[in-house]
């Protein structure tokens, strides 16, 4: 993210090595080339790389044997690449998911999408929207019917949500369906300190303020030809949105510190969590900014106004932990835990329910077939959320209190005695709401 | 499938990898401006690789020429 990257090419074919190397330095990174396992051996010493393309047949022996050397942390992102497509299928049947696989001859996207940490799509990725959606709901329905048109045009896209719905997977699909031939690169602007951000952006130049030793070139020029996105592009301070203003309507940048003008070529995809209304009140952006920004605005919705997605996404992120840990069972989420999983809000949305499915997979047993899901998958934001929001104005102080109720015993899944103590009232006084209620039914 | 056909399978995709790849590097270089010069010496690799591709698939021939002459 927005961070120059080492790569180590292996391969005894000086021509590619030479090719291949000018084309990644092209793209912003430092390349190393080893022409033998004894070269690439050498260079791994006292070395971390974060990339490296490996050739399976060397002149000394095959790239594999590359592997154990590999496994030190932080482990780099190992792609092999190999002549024989029935090879890859052996490879990822020993080897499994740790490694990819690309089979010569090689172009620039299948590099990228090595290099973006995509990996390279199955083939059998089996009903995910733009290779990496899951969902079937009208509302998400919707929103790739939006993908699918801003997708291939050049408009600027802003994405609004709340935390944990994916953002971040919808800005990788409008690339992915846009076919850019640059990079995806993404950026979180609310995680760099604010002295830093124009630099992250623009670049700089060698010397350009203490701490400068080197030319940095910012995102924009790293995602030329590509994608840039700009997330929690709210949490930018006012005073870089109009650097960032002035970069939109020019298309121009200036690298901090120098003089030149560089023209940039990417699309723009920005993200935000806050709300529409708080957008204006809050003064978190500059309207105009706002303006340049979403030209195509895409809501992605809470997980809690798609619950009928839940099953495939619990089991979509079933199926990659098999495959991550190598799991020799499949592994099935059972009917009464996927009902437990859609009647519980999901404040922390598509992330949470990542993380709740993982935690459940620690806890399952290795022979199992049932995935086991904790009692209680609340997280303490679960309660306090729903305080503040969804009251509207206009109804009876009754039809609030019968939906709160109701909405209590939901959550305490029909436990009375907790619903109560949740709602402050004693349980008697439940008993006759409720009894009120059926007679009121039954009229 | 007969192993030495396999390998002079791999040995001439080496040579398309070399042409892919200087290929997309000339494209890049454009777009940055044109070098000529490293222009110029991507395409006499992809030359050079057309060749080897070419001598590849000669041998290619004469392999499964010579394996049909074998006895049955």
């Amino acid at each position: 993210m927005g961070v120059l990257a080492e790569i180590l090419v292996v391969d005894d074919d000086q021509d590619f090595l030479e090719a291949a190397s000018g084309l990644l330095e092209g793209l912003g990174y430092r390349v190393t080339c080893a022409s033998s396992l004894k070269a690439a051996s050498e260079c791994l010493v006292g070395r971390r790389f974060s990339h490296v393309f490996l050739d399976l047949m060397l002149e000394d022996g095959s790239g594999l044997q590359l592997l154990p050397e590999l496994q030190g942390e932080p482990r780099p992102h190992v792609t092999v690449v190999t002549g024989h497509p029935a090879v890859k299928g052996m490879l990822k049947s020993l080897y499994g998911p740790q490694v990819d696989y690309l089979i010569k001859p090689l172009d620039l996207a299948q590099l990228q999408r090595v290099l973006d940490g995509d990996g390279v799509p199955e083939s059998d990725s089996g009903t995910k929207h733009f290779g990496s959606l899951v969902g079937d709901s009208p509302i998400m329905q919707k929103v790739y019917e939006h993908i699918g048109r801003v997708a291939p045009t050049e408009a600027n896209v802003m994405l609004m949500g709340e935390s944990g719905v994916g953002k971040e997977v919808v800005a990788k699909a409008i690339h992915r369906a846009s076919s850019r031939p640059g990079p995806f690169v993404a950026i979180n602007c609310g995680a760099i300190p604010t002295e830093l951000v124009g630099s992250e952006l623009f670049g700089h130049e060698k010397g350009a303020f203490t701490g400068a030793v080197d030319r940095k070139i910012g995102v924009f020029e790293q995602a030329q030809g590509g994608t840039l996105f700009l997330d929690e592009v709210t949490e930018m301070p006012l005073d870089q949105q109009t650097n960032l203003l002035r970069a939109l309507e020019t298309m121009e940048i200036k690298r901090v510190g120098g003089r030149q003008n560089i023209a940039i070529d990417c699309r723009i995809v920005a993200a935000t969590n806050r709300a529409d209304k708080e957008l204006a009140d809050a003064a978190v952006l500059r309207e105009d900014l706002y303006f340049r920004l979403a030209v195509f605005p895409i809501r992605i919705p809470a997980l809690r106004e798609r619950l009928m997605d839940i099953p495939a996404l619990a089991q979509s992120f079933l199926d990659a932990l098999c495959k991550q840990y190598g799991r020799a069972t499949e592994l099935n989420i059972s009917e009464t835990d996927l009902s437990r999983l859609q009647r519980y809000p999901w404040p922390g949305n598509v992330r949470e329910l990542r993380h709740l499915i993982h935690r459940a997979y620690i806890l399952t047993a290795v022979d199992a077939d049932v995935l086991a899901i904790p009692e209680d998958f609340s997280s303490p934001f679960a309660n306090i959320e729903k305080a503040g929001s969804g009251i509207m104005v206009g109804r009876t102080i009754e039809d609030v209190e019968k939906e709160l109720i109701e909405g209590t015993l939901s959550q305490t899944e029909g436990d009375k005695r907790k619903a109560a103590e949740m709602l402050g009232i004693s349980l008697k006084t439940l008993y006759n709401r409720l009894n009120a209620y059926e007679a009121e039914a039954a009229k | 499938m007969n192993p030495d056909v396999s390998k002079q399978i791999h040995d001439i995709r080496n040579p398309l990898n070399v042409i892919s790849m200087n290929a997309e590097l000339a494209k890049m270089l454009l777009d940055q401006g044109g070098d000529v010069e490293r222009i110029k010496h991507c395409l006499d690799k992809v030359l050079n690789a057309c060749q080897q591709a070419g001598g590849g698939l000669d041998r290619l021939r004469s392999q499964s020429e010579s394996d049909c002459e074998e006895p049955g």
